[in-house]
């Protein structure tokens, strides 16, 4: 019953990880990099918004 | 009473500008430049009677620079002369082919539809999106503070299409392009005014975009050189008392109990204030001037985890005759895709490109008095970042200035090195040496989508009460009307919040 209950979870996060992997291998190189750039600093911002 | 209500650090645009604000709110206001001369890279210097600009060279959305000379009771076109830059610009191709966009935007329309008439259809559209975008962002992003999530909905409330264009951050300048156009020649032909920003068409984010169109809303340039405008910011504010102090040194800026209460010069000499304003380098400030003791943790992670802004390698070239160019400005003309591949894979890595690309100023062109009779000033920009990988710029600097003249001789300007009369060059080694811009950083920190807006360091100090930054660190960030916007938006926060 429990492995049955997590099943839409699991499928839902299968299906989304393969849609972004599809997604993210037609992005052509330039918006790639963009979003690199992007994600590389997302740590960095909590320090930049309190200076 | 302190000896002054504050003091500005540095005279660059944004610090004058700020200055000459302040000091016309009746504020006794100091400006210390550690150099010789005001502006920093908006300056020009004379070298056997040629008059060279250090670094920018034209002058474009000049709406915020009117504003701020309105605000000082003064007409920008008055305090100096302006000359319209038409053609604005030469695209030197690889082939030897030459296309010149001339000031009209309909007639580049024109220019377009020969190169690709499908893209010139859409040229018209581009126009109508960034005609838009510009009144949108003049009016908000370019002139109000952006630091903080209020700020921004401030900005939301003052005008709410610029909700409209909020998407547009979350992309990039070449995607903006590439949506409208698809020819690569004409992509070629709007890509490397990504590098105004110091990033590649990549990383700029999308708003940016509207450069390759707002230079044809008017590009200018001041009779005398670009010295003209930080001189006459000077002058109006030495108009309402401004006191101007060259080649004096701030190295600290005295903080008690997170409240600023003067600055230390360099000759020890301290000088008290109720405000300071800072237009140098916001690391800099934060962790030379000021100090780490004063900043919480999660401030000093913020501040180092900043890239700078690229750097630029300047060659200046005086001739004895007229070179055969049609504009002010000259590009060898590169795709989108290129220039992010010789960012990526040259700049970033120390390496000089060995494919040509990069601009070129002629500024005789537009003001003949800049070189001695018959005599013509070129300021080439080529390709360069701070690092070498198997060199110092020192080095490399009269190789550099070699290379820059026989690359131009041959892919451009055939004969030219026959011509050559002076030569200077101003490496990234030298800004970081002469302007003090950390690895001689012309825009402060890069200007990427997180280093923006809120994520850039806040034009009101969130940790040090009294404290205001303007220039390339802060919003909106580096470039000629930017920074002088940026002293605008200090001077109304101190008024708002000092008075």
């Amino acid at each position: 019953m429990r492995n049955r209950s997590h099943f839409p979870w699991l499928s839902l996060i299968i299906v989304g990880a393969i849609t972004t992997v599809i997604w993210w291998s037609l992005l052509p190189e330039h918006k790639r990099e963009f979003y690199r750039n992007l994600v590389r600093q997302v740590p960095d911002l909590p320090g930049r918004y309190v200076i | 009473m302190p000896d002054y209500d504050v003091i500005v650090i540095g005279g660059g645009l944004g610090g004058l500008s700020s200055g000459a604000l302040l000091a016309r709110q009746g504020r006794r206001v100091l400006v210390l430049e550690q150099s010789g001369q005001v502006g920093g890279c908006c300056s020009t210097f004379e070298k056997d009677g040629f008059h060279f600009d250090v670094g920018a060279s034209i002058v474009e959305i000049i709406q915020p620079i009117e504003k701020v000379f309105k605000m000082l009771g003064a007409k920008l076109q008055e305090e100096m002369d302006l000359i319209s830059c038409d053609p604005i610009m030469t695209y030197l191709f690889e082939n030897g082919k030459r296309i010149t966009y001339p000031l009209s935007a309909e007639k580049t329309g024109d220019e377009i539809r020969k190169i690709s008439p499908g893209d010139g259809a859409h040229w018209a559209e581009f126009c109508a999106f960034s005609q838009d975008l510009m009144d949108v962002t003049l009016d908000t992003f370019f002139s109000e503070p952006a630091s903080t999530m209020q700020d921004m909905a401030a900005l939301i409330r003052k005008n709410p299409r610029f909700l409209k264009f909020l998407p547009t951050f979350m992309t990039s300048y070449q995607s903006v392009l590439e949506k409208y156009f698809k020819n690569e020649t004409v992509l070629k032909t709007m890509a490397y005014q990504a590098f105004y920003f110091g990033l590649p068409p990549a990383l700029v984010p999308g708003p940016y975009a509207m450069v390759p169109y707002t230079e044809h809303v008017g590009i200018y340039y001041p009779r005398g050189g670009m010295i003209q405008i930080p001189l006459a910011l000077q002058r109006l504010g030495e108009k309402f008392g401004m006191e101007l102090r060259l080649n004096t040194r701030a190295t600290k800026v005295i903080v008690e109990r997170n409240q600023v209460r003067g600055v230390r010069l360099a000759d020890g000499t301290v000088l008290t204030c109720r405000q300071v304003v800072s237009n140098i380098n916001a690391r800099t400030l934060y962790l030379k001037l000021i100090g780490a003791e004063h900043l919480p943790s999660i401030a000093i992670r913020g501040l180092r985890s900043y890239d700078y802004s690229i750097s630029v390698p300047m060659v200046y070239i005086g001739l004895d005759y007229e070179p055969p160019l049609d504009a002010h400005h000259s590009i060898f003309a590169v795709s989108p895709d290129e220039m992010n591949r010789q960012y990526f894979e040259y700049i970033r890595k120390g390496k000089l490109a060995k494919k040509n690309f990069g601009l070129v100023c002629w500024s005789t062109h537009t003001d003949p008095s800049l070189a001695p009779q018959g005599c013509h000033i070129l300021n080439v920009i080529p390709e360069g970042g701070y690092y070498l990988s198997d060199t110092t710029w020192d080095e490399e600097k009269p190789r550099f200035i070699e290379r820059t003249i026989e690359n131009l001789s041959k892919k451009a300007i055939p004969g030219l090195k026959e011509h050559v009369v002076a030569t200077d060059c101003v490496t990234p080694l030298d800004f970081e040496r002469k302007l003090l811009l950390p690895e001689g950083a012309i825009y402060s920190f890069q200007q990427d989508l997180p280093a923006q807006a809120v994520f850039r360091p806040s034009a009101k100090s969130k940790v040090i009460s009294g404290l205001y930054l303007a220039g390339s660190s802060t919003h909106p960030g580096g470039g000629v009307p930017t920074t002088i916007a940026s002293g605008m938006i200090a001077s109304n926060l101190i008024s708002k919040y000092e008075s």
